[in-house]
């Protein structure tokens, strides 16, 4: 591995984490949007 | 049709033609044409990622379902995201750096070639297949709402697509998706736009929410554990991970699209892109069919969305009943609306008495709907009006967008969003071309046929094989027509190798002592066993998303059985 590899795994893990508060939040905003207007 | 529209369309079909033909230099040796020389840029990747997901059955079908049910589809895409971390993790650096053409060119390399045959063969035919229907379903539809010829509708989606599929290769199909995800996009938005201001002037939208919340059309999560349900929470996370971690991992279609990304961190890229932004895609798409339901709660609908069907009765010996029915669903939609108003203006006091109003009278114009149902069924011989999409007739479903387009839309839009319909069948149906004509070319005429093939002769064939399922797409949309729940048949026999063959590249990945006998005889034990779980009187309630892991679960062990029982890998 290199050093460009090493950064280059390090910024797809933040993507990765970046994916999953995306998907939780919208989830939790589409839950929300249900109970606000039902 | 308007001549603005028919302008709009032309100009649309010209700017794709020419675009696409406007690649063939780039195109001009079998990895130029295949691959893309591995030049693509991540963003150009990953909108074809999610324009080959993204058909004309998805635009059309998917409002309809939110128009007669709501939001809860949304949940069919929660497992996506989490499918494209996965695959970015395992499968697209693994392809990548193989330097395959196909997905299962792999196979061969860890197991052996009666595999990676097999593999191509189903993935040949249940594609063929669907990119019959892929095109036939809006041809369908066009051709009944504005009285097109149906041949000739087939020929304009599918002859443009074949034209600069075959001479741009897979270079056109992504610049040219990049296009067309625009054009469904604008259109989209121009829809909800159309529909924002059809509102009346003193309902704000917050407001016509309440009045969409009330019919249960933002009841968008649903935590219920139920196999038998395809659109809960549990099935869209579980269910959907496997279907999407197979649809992106193993299906030619997707994976030929993130081989073309420059380097393996642009294909990480490519995927991840469609993992931020698939569900808001999808929301949009979906809120489109909220939106036409709240436009139709304060504007008259037409009582059968499907002419073709009104227009039978018409000419039927029933006409008085449905006049009769037509004239009490007239009055049932004033009292709604009525309803409708007085829901939308309630203060935090009133609104749960106005609410049951509305409810009472939303029941009442379903009511009357059943009963033109029953009628169209008896009156046409049609059974699909015996079923229901949320509180809609399934018949009526694929029609109410293309019927508020024509009907309530302005010249120009009109021509823009059948553009965009064009557009998301095109995407589609260039993809799946690309792809089965690389898997005929590398997995079949390379590997089997012609070894020795030069360069110059691969690219002709690969051209050719692009035409010949092309003419083989539009043939089968054109017999889809008559073949009716054949073709369905055909689609669900695509379901079945979904789950397997997810499940033979987790053996090639996740257990080194799996052999090709094992992967071989998984793959048929895996879909014998889904075709099983799906038409067994005891288990076909389970919903088709849960048929991807069941047929994970059983690839894996027999695979291992089977490879264990005949010495393991060497």
């Amino acid at each position: 591995m290199t050093d460009q590899d090493d950064a280059e795994e390090a910024r797809a893990r933040r993507l990765y984490v970046g994916v999953v508060i995306c998907e939780a939040a919208t989830i939790t905003v589409l839950w929300l949007f249900g109970r606000i207007f039902s | 049709m308007h001549a603005l529209d028919w302008l709009v369309v032309l100009a649309y079909l010209v700017w794709i033609v020419t675009d696409g033909i406007r690649r063939t230099k780039g195109a001009k040796e079998v990895d130029g044409f295949l691959l893309a020389n591995r030049s693509l840029p991540w963003w150009a990747v990953g909108l074809s990622v999610m324009a080959t997901q993204l058909s004309a059955i998805t635009l059309v079908g998917t409002t309809g379902q939110a128009y007669a049910d709501g939001m809860r589809f949304v949940q069919f895409y929660f497992g996506l995201p989490l499918a494209m971390i996965i695959l970015s993790m395992t499968l697209v650096p693994f392809f990548y750096r193989a330097r395959v053409y196909t997905a299962y060119e792999y196979l061969e390399r860890r197991f052996d070639l009666k595999t990676r045959t097999l593999a191509s063969i189903l993935f040949l035919c249940g594609r063929s297949m669907s990119t019959g229907a892929i095109i036939s379903a809006p041809a369908v539809i066009l051709s009944i709402v504005f009285h097109w010829n149906l041949t000739l509708t087939i020929l304009a989606i599918g002859g443009p697509t074949i034209l600069y599929t075959m001479l741009g290769g897979v270079q056109a199909v992504t610049w040219t998706d990049v296009k067309q995800m625009a054009v469904v996009v604008v259109g989209l938005v121009c829809a909800v736009a159309a529909l924002i201001l059809g509102l009346p002037h003193d309902v704000g939208v917050g407001q016509a929410l309440h009045v969409a919340g009330a019919a249960g059309r933002l009841n968008t999560i649903d935590f219920h554990f139920d196999v038998r349900q395809t659109y809960t929470f549990w099935s869209g996370l579980l269910g959907g991970l496997f279907l999407h971690m197979s649809y992106f991992g193993c299906d030619q279609s997707q994976v030929q699209r993130y081989l073309t990304a420059k380097s393996l961190p642009q294909a990480r890229h490519s995927l991840l892109m469609s993992a931020f932004v698939k569900i808001p895609l999808q929301v949009l798409v979906l809120m489109t069919g909220v939106f036409m339901f709240l436009f139709y709660v304060f504007n008259r609908p037409p009582v059968l969305f499907n002419a073709a069907f009104g227009a039978a009765i018409e000419r039927s010996t029933r006409v008085d009943e449905y006049r009769q029915l037509n004239a009490e669903f007239g009055s049932a939609f004033e009292a709604r609306r009525q309803a409708a108003l007085s829901l939308a203006s309630a203060d935090e006091n009133g609104r749960a008495a106005a609410r049951e109003q509305f409810r009472a009278a939303n029941r009442e114009v379903q009511a009357i709907r059943g009963r033109v149902a029953t009628l169209a069924r008896e009156a046409t011989g049609a059974a699909g009006y015996d079923e229901t999409t949320g509180d809609t007739p399934r018949p009526d479903v694929n029609y109410v967008f293309p019927a508020f387009v024509t009907t309530h839309l302005p010249p120009g839009l009109v021509g823009l969003v059948i553009a965009a319909i064009f557009a998301a069948a095109m995407s589609a149906t260039a993809g799946e071309l690309s792809a089965t004509a690389t898997a005929t070319v590398i997995d079949i005429y390379r590997r089997l046929i012609r070894p020795s093939a030069s360069d110059a002769r691969v690219l002709l064939a690969s051209r050719l094989a692009t035409a010949f399922w092309g003419i083989v797409a539009c043939v089968v949309a054109h017999v889809a027509v008559q073949l009716g729940s054949l073709i369905e048949v055909v689609n669900r026999f695509g379901s079945f190798f979904y789950g397997s063959l997810l499940g033979v590249f987790v053996l090639a990945l996740a257990f080194p002592r799996a052999n090709g006998h094992g992967a071989f005889a998984g793959l048929i034990a895996g879909m014998v066993a889904v075709a099983v779980v799906a038409f067994h009187p005891a288990t076909k309630s389970i919903s088709f998303l849960w048929h991807n892991p069941i047929g994970v679960a059983v690839v894996v062990t027999v695979g291992l059985a089977v490879s264990v029982a005949t010495g393991g890998r060497r």
